[in-house]
């Protein structure tokens, strides 16, 4: 994991908390952002690369479910790990439910928090990962004329191309010639890896 | 009586101016001269006729304090009248007979006998006898004195005394009066005549002296009245904390009034197994009442029978019964002579007992100052039943202030979990970064540093938050110290932070930057505080409006400390308003409606006012005002 990119983003009404978990977070070599309040939070651009959220349950008008609530809706998927004084079990079965990795109560062991850190930055960076091939795909689907997208819905369930010819209604030879100019458009080796990457955009 | 004589004159001198109606107001001239015998005495017999028609007609209207320099004035007269050397108005009672001078006068030859009182049967044994048996002692020359009173005659002869008259006038109660004249310089002849006009005039001046008498009674019955009147005043109004004061000065007065040396209050145990001194009153140098001693033991026979409802009363000692060993031997102990002691029923059973003791004179109790002086000690005995009232009901709210207090920080443990979690997370995560950091290859000493005063700051604020928890948890201790109420609303609002987020309060304060100190009991003034908020977030929870506000401000004017917490509640109706300080009286589902009852009584003790008025919008404003400066209130 390269951890240079990635970001812990921590939100907590109580300074002398965010102070020391941003220092607990340094003695691992990992930075974070502190933030006293949701609404501080969501005037903060949000990092392009993988982060995670750090985020205490109880505060001061916007509550720290409130905030998970209002990231779900803006389909920002932080992988969010709470941090409560008193946890009660409903409240972090609504957490959970509602996507958190982790549900954990002040004061908590370093190890526990700081694997529960790496844990979320894990699952952050793959899907920040899955996020980025998926935009990279996208973006060479873009560069495919309408035909060639035509052709490549075909080619993926295994047609062969005379078969895509009458399907169509074109020649054989126009059929290659599309195959090929979108495959090298996709950058896709062979067959296998194109179909793997048209599963991947549609998923 | 040491009389002297230096000048005799014969009885044949002397005479008068011829039966002349001379003025009795005025001193009749000595007529010593040229009279005979039979006019002589008919000019006495009317000289007395008129004195005792003037006297009559006078001394019923002779204001009491006049009374004595009137008698003293006819007594003159009369001895001028009847050219005698000294006469005298004499009462005397008891046995040994006691001789009292009411008044006297003689001519300037003649010595004043002591006025003092006298024993007269030491002395006169047969002469006191006589006159106590309501006998006339009269003689015209020493040798008429019968033999047997040999003592009386030694004693006169050296007197100088050549004859002597004593009425006796015995009155209601035992009480001896005497009208007595006498001669120094010749023998003096009574005639029956002058003796039945001189039974007369004393007739009258006995009932110019038992009309003093009974005057100088009820004046004495009147100041007596007063004075309880006073008493019971006092008693009745006077602060809890001063009722101890005040049955003390009550005792001294009754103590000087009635001449005594020492008054007792005391006070039976519950089980009236035991009898405990609480105040007592003593002249300078004889010893007072130890205050809580448990006499029973000592006075046993006094106790059982002021417990069985009767009054112990004693001129002497040795009026006590057998049974009164122990009483006795103390009694003489201490020297006491006489003594009273009255039970004072509460509710049908003797429950306290007032005693009065003499030690420097005898004294009767007249039957008359009993129910008086048990009126005295059912006065004290309410004052102290009140004050222990009072006090039990002080007792009673600070307790009940206190399980308030303790229930109010029950319902905030989760919040107060939460406020001292907060450091001690934070301490927790600083202690091992800074593990971490030491572990390094290079160990990050200034991140160390950093690390440790954090956790030093938060290890502080930790144990301020227990602090004000034990504090409020503690049981009550009235304390009056200089209290800035900035600081107050401050800690407060430490301790519900966590309870504000929780109803989703959005709490701010609005205090003013300096604010004069106020004197007061922190625990009770936190706790009112803390009452309020809470009462407040309560309120805005059972609201839907999405608006929850509470604004504390403190302000300062008129030599008071205010605080005012706005609310945006759901507000009360006028009723609401008006009852929500009495006790047991609740809006909530739960609680017990003693909040702000236990609040107002302690904002009224520190001197201050608790209010609630409604807010223009939304919910109400409750406000509290605190004195300045006041050190002593209780």
């Amino acid at each position: 994991m390269n951890q240079a990119e990635v970001q812990v983003l921590v939100v907590d009404d109580d300074v002398s908390f965010r102070r020391a978990v941003e220092r607990l977070l340094a003695s691992v070599g990992l930075s974070a952002a502190t933030f006293a309040s949701a609404q501080e939070f969501l005037q903060y651009e949000l990092p392009a690369g993988p982060a995670c959220l750090l985020l205490d349950v109880r505060m001061p008008e916007i509550s720290g479910l409130e905030l998970q609530e209002l990231l779900t809706t803006t389909s920002h998927h932080m992988p969010i790990i709470f941090l409560t004084g008193y946890g009660t079990i409903p409240m972090s079965v609504r957490a959970m439910k509602a996507g958190a990795v982790d549900f954990l109560q002040k004061p908590c062991d370093d190890q526990v928090l700081l694997e529960a850190v790496y844990h979320a930055l894990e699952r952050a960076q793959q899907a920040w990962h899955t996020h980025t091939e998926q935009c990279t795909l996208h973006d060479r689907l873009e560069t495919l004329t309408p035909r060639e997208r035509e052709v490549l819905a075909l080619v993926v369930t295994g047609m062969l191309n005379k078969q895509i010819a009458d399907a169509l209604g074109m020649s054989e030879k126009t059929v290659k010639v599309h195959r090929a100019r979108l495959m090298q458009k996709m950058q896709a080796a062979s067959l296998a890896e194109l179909v793997r990457m048209t599963d991947k955009v549609d998923h | 009586m040491p009389l002297h004589r230096e000048e005799t004159i014969p009885v044949s001198q002397q005479g008068t101016g011829g039966g002349e109606a001379l003025p009795a107001v005025q001193p009749l001239p000595l007529a010593r001269h040229d009279v005979d015998r039979p006019s002589l005495a008919t000019a006495y017999c009317q000289r007395v006729e008129m004195l005792v028609a003037t006297l009559s007609a006078t001394c019923r209207k002779t204001p009491v304090q006049e009374i004595e320099s009137s008698i003293a004035a006819s007594l003159r007269q009369v001895v001028e009248a009847l050219a005698c050397d000294c006469g005298m108005l004499a009462e005397f009672s008891g046995a040994p007979a006691t001789l009292r001078v009411h008044s006297w006068w003689g001519v300037p030859e003649v010595a004043a006998p002591p006025m003092s009182e006298a024993s007269l049967s030491t002395a006169f044994p047969w002469y006191a006898r006589q006159l106590q048996q309501g006998n006339m002692v009269c003689w015209s020359r020493l040798d008429e004195v019968p033999a047997e009173a040999s003592a009386e005659t030694q004693h006169w002869q050296s007197l100088g005394l050549q004859s002597l008259l004593a009425i006796p006038f015995t009155v209601a109660g035992g009480v001896v009066y005497m009208l007595s004249l006498a001669t120094f310089h010749a023998p003096y002849s009574w005639s029956e005549a002058l003796l039945g006009r001189l039974r007369l005039l004393g007739e009258l001046f006995v009932q110019v002296l038992l009309r003093q008498r009974s005057h100088e009674q009820l004046e004495q019955h009147r100041q007596f009245e007063t004075l309880l009147a006073e008493i019971s005043a006092v008693c009745a109004k006077v602060p809890a904390n001063d009722v101890d004061q005040a049955i003390n000065d009550g005792l001294r007065r009754v103590v000087e009034y009635l001449g005594i040396e020492r008054s007792t209050l005391l006070e039976f145990s519950a089980d009236q197994t035991e009898l405990y001194v609480i105040h007592s009153y003593a002249v300078p140098g004889i010893p007072p009442h130890i205050r809580a001693h448990a006499v029973q033991h000592e006075l046993p026979w006094y106790t059982s029978t002021l417990r069985r409802g009767e009054i112990v009363r004693f001129r002497r000692l040795d009026e006590l019964p057998e049974e009164a060993l122990c009483e006795k031997q103390l009694g003489k102990r201490v020297g006491i002579k006489s003594c009273l002691l009255i039970p004072v029923a509460m509710s049908g059973a003797p429950l306290w007992v007032i005693g009065f003791g003499a030690f420097r004179t005898e004294v009767d109790w007249p039957a008359e100052w009993i129910p008086r002086l048990r009126l005295l000690g059912e006065l004290f005995a309410n004052a102290l039943m009140r004050k222990r009232a009072e006090e039990a009901l002080r007792r009673l709210w600070h307790e009940l202030a206190h399980g308030a207090r303790v229930a109010m920080l029950g319902e905030l443990t989760a919040s107060l979990a939460h406020e001292l979690n907060q450091p001690l997370a934070a301490i927790l995560s600083n202690a091992q970064a800074a593990q971490r950091f030491l572990a390094r290859e290079t160990p990050a000493l200034v991140e160390v540093q950093e690390a440790l005063t954090d956790i030093v700051a938060d290890n502080r604020r930790a144990g301020q938050l227990i602090q004000q928890l034990c504090r409020l948890g503690s049981p009550p201790a009235l304390e009056r110290v200089p209290l800035n109420m900035n600081t107050l609303v401050q800690q407060v609002v430490q301790l519900v932070w966590s309870e504000a987020i929780e109803h989703q309060v959005k709490l701010t304060l609005e205090l003013v930057p300096v604010l004069p100190v106020v004197y007061g009991d922190r625990l009770q003034l936190q706790q009112v505080l803390l009452n309020l908020m809470l009462n407040a977030f309560e309120a805005m929870r059972q609201t839907t409006d999405q608006r929850r506000e509470l604004v504390v401000r403190t302000a300062y004017q008129d030599a008071a400390v205010t605080v005012a917490l706005q609310d945006t509640g759901r507000g009360v109706d006028e009723t609401t308003l008006q009852r929500m300080f009495t006790a047991f009286f609740t809006t909530k589902a739960k609680g017990m409606g003693l909040g702000l009852a236990v609040s107002r009584s302690i904002i009224a003790a520190h001197g201050g006012r608790l209010w609630a008025l409604p807010n223009t919008d939304q919910g109400i404003t409750v406000c509290l005002t605190l004195p300045l400066g006041k050190e002593a209130t209780a």
